[in-house]
């Protein structure tokens, strides 16, 4: 929408007719002291000058030639199109018009991304996104507990520890007790009491694949009540992996970042949240619909279900969520369209191949070990690095433009220990590494001469 | 507007029918119904036991979300199947007192029922809060 200030011209004619002489004049009960007083922001700038201090700025900031980081926020390639499209004026808006009246484009951009994360994960429903995964990952388990009237939630495996950080938070303020296990031992701790729902991350924080269907099903077999929530960050797997739906999962969550979001500086990004056809009134958030003309055959675009909503139901309402990422959505439809089924496979294929090579090299470094060497992985692993190894490679890296792996942080290792059967050793510092269809052959060369550099520099040290 | 005069009614535009002794019918007024406008969806609370004036179900209409309470203490053995299965929601809107009805209670303390408006008051209640 398009913003025109007023003409000198306007500005009379409207004072004149409200019977106003001047804009001194109108603004008379405001004081004089306080009235336009002049604000501390030097002057303006040209055009050119603009330029440069903008430039300036971003120059400051460290553009990488090559990632080997994921742990939440992945480097993938975004077709231009991307842009494209989300920069046209229509569409770039703080602001997401949802009267279908004016804005049958937007909401039939946000349905056909609704309908995108349907084909993706199998779900019959999703809403129109909400704010990133780990926010979806809370709305899910108030699903849960809406659904089943129960408040135990069981996290199993590796789930991230920043969405189990904000999982507590949500918590505190939703009355979730919130306990965890680990492969070995979570069906003892699903025997004790009544869960609404257990919580899986696939691929897991350390990149693992999990059997998901077999571990659906012997989750139902202990209870047929509970539900089953997958988390999904690395959103370019389900190019490659079968569709959540057909897995015995009951609510899908995840992060849309990979698919067509840039990383920026870990937002904005967007939230999925999809489920089964016997949940859906319980999905919260707005959902689009499509619908026919009253005299026509025309479709039409417009939000539904809305009486779950805050605006209707108030305190009720399933969700404190009013609004969803729809900028953020359009980024990822256009993103799918682009790939189409195809696209998207080969972008996980090549990650994952990727990753495999990257995984047997690294593990072929004598002081360095991959723990999840014989476990299926999509594209990121765990290795085990001698202590001190971490700082002299990060160095290294950075020197060269490459983002290392991600080390993980001491303060979570206590959470990852109950979630996790990897054992962590003292002696040892863990580094989540992570390759995309984005790492070269180059560059994957140049990291693993790095990482033996870094090795021999430690040695010496030592000796 | 239509107010059987075989019913007990509440202040929130429930109506409650004694079928025996120990059994009633519960369900929404014709006011409320047609408050609410067409009823799309109702969601009814699991069975068992309640209090006066508990929740036992949401009705969600095209434009809005009610609950409905309970008129009186007991535990609900039965939700209406027209509705809870084969959700013609429709037949609150169209039978309110009668296809329409929501529960079936088990009263715990049938002396509450005293408590209710009759039929004449209700219509008195419904004319004043216009």
């Amino acid at each position: 929408m398009d913003f025109s200030p007023l003409s000198e011209q306007d500005i009379q004619e409207m004072l004149k007719a409200i019977g106003v002489s001047s804009m001194d004049a109108l603004f008379q009960d405001i004081p004089k002291s306080i009235r336009n007083p002049s604000l501390n922001i030097g002057k303006g700038l040209s055009e050119l000058e603009t330029r440069f201090c903008m430039e300036t700025l971003a120059g400051k900031n460290m553009i990488y030639s090559s990632y080997f980081r994921g742990a939440g926020s992945y480097n993938h390639y975004i077709p231009p199109v991307v842009n494209q499209i989300t920069a046209r004026n229509e569409f770039y808006t703080a602001y997401t018009p949802y009267q279908p009246e004016v804005s049958q484009g937007y909401l039939q951009a946000i349905f056909e991304y609704q309908t995108a994360i349907c084909n993706l994960t199998g779900m019959f429903a999703t809403n129109a996104s909400v704010y990133d995964g780990a926010n979806a990952l809370c709305e899910a388990a108030i699903m849960a507990k809406n659904i089943t009237r129960k408040n135990q939630f069981l996290i199993v495996g590796e789930l991230h520890p920043e969405y189990f950080q904000i999982f507590k938070t949500y918590g505190f303020a939703c009355d979730f007790h919130i306990q965890t296990a680990n492969l070995n031992n979570f069906t003892e701790k699903l025997k004790q009491e009544e869960f609404a729902a257990v919580v899986i991350q696939n691929p897991t924080f350390f990149g693992d694949l999990h059997n998901l269907k077999e571990l659906a099903k012997k989750i139902k077999e202990i209870s047929d009540e509970v539900l089953v929530i997958e988390v999904i960050i690395e959103s370019s797997s389900l190019g490659l992996l079968k569709k959540p739906a057909d897995l015995g999962i009951d609510i899908v969550c995840g992060e849309g970042q990979p698919l067509g979001i840039p990383m920026g500086f870990g937002g904005p990004t967007l939230g999925y949240l999809a489920t089964l056809k016997t949940h859906y009134r319980k999905l919260p958030g707005r959902i689009v619909g499509e619908t026919k003309e009253l005299n026509g055959e025309r479709k039409g675009y417009l939000l539904t279900l809305q009486a779950r909503e805050q605006h209707i139901r108030r305190e009720k309402a399933l969700s404190n969520i009013c609004s969803n990422q729809a900028l953020c959505g359009l980024a990822i439809i256009v993103y799918l369209s682009a790939m189409g089924y195809n696209g998207l496979r080969k972008v996980a294929e090549l990650s994952a191949k990727n990753a495999y090579y990257l995984k047997q090299r690294l593990h072929e470094i004598k002081e360095i070990s991959v723990c999840n060497i014989s476990r299926p992985t999509y594209n990121e692993f765990l290795i085990a690095v001698p202590k001190g190894f971490y700082e002299k490679f990060e160095e290294l890296c950075l020197a060269e433009k490459i983002l290392p792996p991600y080390q993980l942080l001491s303060e979570s290792l206590e959470y990852l220990a109950q979630v996790s059967t990897y054992k962590f050793e003292n002696n040892k510092d863990y580094l989540i590494a992570c390759a995309t269809e984005m790492n070269s052959a180059e560059s994957t060369v140049t990291f693993l001469t790095l990482a033996q550099k870094a090795l021999r520099e430690l040695g010496g040290r030592r000796r | 507007m239509n107010f059987p005069e075989n019913l007990m009614y509440t202040e929130s535009h429930e109506w409650i029918k004694k079928l025996d002794e120990k059994t009633a019918l519960i369900g929404i007024t014709d006011y409320a119904q047609h408050e609410l406008g067409d009823i799309v969806f109702i969601e009814f609370e699991p069975m068992g036991k309640k209090n006066k004036k508990d929740i036992f179900c949401n009705l969600e209409s095209v434009k809005a979300v009610a609950s409905a309470y309970l008129p009186v203490s007991g535990t609900i053995v039965e939700a209406n199947a027209k509705l809870a299965k084969d959700e013609e929601f429709e037949l609150v809107n169209n039978s309110p007192y009668d296809k329409g009805w929501l529960i079936k209670i088990s009263l715990s303390k049938p002396s509450e029922l005293s408590q209710l408006m009759n039929s004449k008051a209700y219509k008195k209640f419904v004319e004043e809060a216009k």
